[in-house]
């Protein structure tokens, strides 16, 4: 947590004293990802979308009043459950991975002076940072006698970090952004903003190590809140 | 000029949406091996390779190279012929080529059109014990237990049973004491669950049941001797109804883990394997022993690695078969065993591959997995000890005990 933290008030610091058109913000939000994948073949299963947070600092640069580049950087949390239904329905496996990201994207703008909409189209990499894995899953030696119910395989229930596979885990990620929004202009420093992003991975979550592999794909959905600050426009004020 | 700009910017922005809706929206759906069609002998090996891809719960410390087995083969199943009257014989023998070195010592195959069978441990054991005879042990004669040990226990608690298995295994069963001072179990499976079956066999295990808390409590007894020599293993619940009886809190004896994913790598957290004691149980203080042998298998095994665990405990005999994963059904658990090939109304299934379902690994973090579990004291049975009427895990066990 402290390396994240570290992250990113490193990237705020590089863009402070470059005011121009330069907006710098704080945003944060609620992310519900799921993996893309297949369960075909896997009896009673299927995998589920998990909620989670984010939490970045945007940056944008504004070229005139409808276009601009934003750059993103943020922590983001990825998950998906395992879930098992029919005669298997309580045993799952639930997956939170955290991502370092960095998305870069245009902004299309539009609308009034305070008020606006805005469009955003780029990519992001993102780095896998870490993950936690809670779950219920059948445990195959531990029969209980004197379990009441028909079953007397007890199940094992967790909750710890979960640790790498180098072999399998693939901890770098690429995709795309699509996001749109609105943003009000309170003052004229700060602007207000709420935004919907659609976040596609087409990475692999895993490398590729074995032949006729199933590839694991994240999906995100985002909505966030923020506010950001011209900074040319503190530049006037600090004057 | 504003409005074809705009226009541009609107084409490309649909476009890149275009791009991105349909980015990564599909994984292909994977067929389930019982769902191949017996068309062809491409298709049994795709179903068949596919299935031990995702279901074969070892890869993490197997080191067959599953990969080169697929590009080594396809193209030799791709030659034969379903028309061709010896092509099955050439696929089978294909089949037990790509497995032969696999570690799990529960792995076997089963063809519903040669009647073959074919187990990779079975094999090499076989192929060791043919060069070095003493190697491996000695496969007991059936009539060891029910009748030369049998024989030698005090004649006022000696009891054997034998019945036939629904599956047609000859089940034996002997309990009984040596000097009034140890108590002896004997078996050579664990299907006590099948009472149907069991009618001779069952009674023997209660009667030892019953004479445990004698064991404990009666100061002339020196300990119990739970001899699973020949055993071919059998049900979990065994380990509670048996050994669960000397205990009087879960006893810890692994973990065990299962696969929760398509990928070779996609794993469960290690979970606690645990005997758990029956309600009713006594604490048992005495000293436990249990004798194993190579051909111990399975549940066998877990009985041996238990004994390990015990503070009171010893495991005495020679290293045992190395089939320690548990077993259950494939829905369970979306590992191990699975059938090839579409069942239908006109035809049977290609195969059978029974596989475990978990990992195990002991205590020490060690899985023994196609190597055995250790005893603590070696002490083989050899052809000439045999031959002599010699006997030596148990007489040893025995010294032990009786001091």
């Amino acid at each position: 947590m402290y390396r994240k933290l570290s992250f990113l008030l490193f990237l705020f610091s590089l863009s402070y004293g470059l005011q121009a058109q330069w907006s710098l913000g704080v945003e944060t939000g609620i992310t519900r990802n799921t993996v893309i994948t297949s369960a075909s073949n896997l009896s009673f299963t299927t995998y589920k979308p998990v909620t989670g947070y984010a939490v970045g600092l945007p940056v944008r640069y504004e070229f005139n009043n409808w276009f601009s580049i934003q750059a993103d950087p943020n922590i983001t949390q990825k998950g998906y459950v395992y879930d098992r239904t029919g005669p298997y329905s309580g045993y799952f496996e639930e997956f939170k991975n955290t991502y370092l990201q960095l998305p870069v994207m245009a902004q299309f703008r539009f609308g009034g002076q305070k008020l606006k909409g805005f469009m955003n189209m780029g990519v992001f990499g993102g780095y896998w940072s870490g993950s936690h894995i809670n779950g219920n899953l059948l445990n195959a030696l531990n029969y209980n006698p004197n379990s009441t119910t028909t079953s007397k395989e007890q199940s094992y229930h967790f909750s710890e970090k979960g640790t790498f596979d180098k072999t399998r885990d693939n901890r770098m990620e690429m995709g795309m952004v699509v996001g749109a929004g609105f943003s009000y202009q309170l003052t004229p420093l700060y602007q207000v903003f709420v935004e919907g992003r659609y976040m596609p991975s087409f990475t692999d979550l895993q490398k590729q190590y074995m032949h006729n592999q199933v590839a694991r794909y994240n999906l995100t959905y985002r909505i966030s809140v923020g506010v950001s600050m011209k900074l040319s426009k503190l530049g006037s004020i600090i004057k | 000029m504003i409005l074809k700009t705009f226009n541009k910017l609107l084409l490309g922005t649909f476009f890149y949406l275009a791009i991105v809706l349909t980015a990564c929206d599909n994984v292909e759906n994977i067929t389930p091996p019982s769902q191949y069609p017996i068309t062809s002998y491409s298709s049994i090996f795709e179903g068949f390779w596919n299935g031990v891809n995702n279901n074969y719960v070892f890869w993490s410390i197997d080191t067959v190279d599953w990969d080169k087995m697929y590009t080594r083969y396809q193209p030799k199943f791709a030659k034969l012929s379903v028309n061709d009257p010896y092509a099955d014989q050439q696929a089978v023998k294909y089949f037990e080529e790509m497995t032969s070195n696999l570690i799990d010592s529960h792995f076997n195959l089963s063809f519903y059109y040669s009647g073959n069978q074919f187990s990779p441990a079975e094999h090499r054991k076989a192929k060791l014990l043919k060069e070095y005879p003493d190697s491996l042990g000695v496969l007991l004669p059936p009539g060891f237990f029910t009748q030369s040990i049998y024989s030698i226990l005090d004649s006022t608690t000696a009891m054997a049973g034998v019945d036939t298995l629904s599956d047609g295994y000859p089940m034996a069963a002997v309990t009984g004491t040596f000097l009034g001072e140890v108590l002896y179990f004997y078996c050579n499976s664990f299907s006590f669950s099948d009472t149907i079956s069991t009618q001779n066999t069952l009674p023997v295990l209660n009667k030892f049941l019953q004479n445990i808390n004698i064991a404990e409590t009666n100061p002339s007894y020196k300990g119990i001797i739970i001899d699973v020599r020949n055993n071919r293993g059998g049900s979990v619940d065994h380990l509670s109804t048996i050994l669960g009886q000397m205990l009087q809190k879960p006893l810890k004896i692994g973990e065990t883990r299962t696969k929760v994913g398509n990928g070779r790598l996609d794993y469960s957290p290690w979970m606690p394997a645990k005997i758990n004691p029956p309600s009713g149980s006594l604490n048992y203080t005495k000293p436990l022993i249990v004798i194993a042998d190579h051909f111990s298998v399975s549940l066998a095994e877990v009985f041996a690695m238990t004994a390990k665990a015990m503070p009171n405990g010893l495991f005495i005999g020679e290293t045992t078969w190395g089939a320690n994963g548990p077993l259950t059904t494939n829905s369970e658990t979306n590992g191990g065993q699975f059938t090839v090939g579409e069942l239908t109304s006109q035809q049977k299934p290609y195969m059978d591959v029974y596989t475990s379902s978990a990992q195990f690994r002991y205590l020490n973090g060690e899985s023994y997995e196609g190597k055995g579990v250790p005893p603590d004291v070696w002490v083989p049975i050899t052809l000439k000890d045999l031959n002599n009427g010699v006997d030596a895990p148990l007489f040893t066990a025995l010294k032990r005990l009786l001091n």
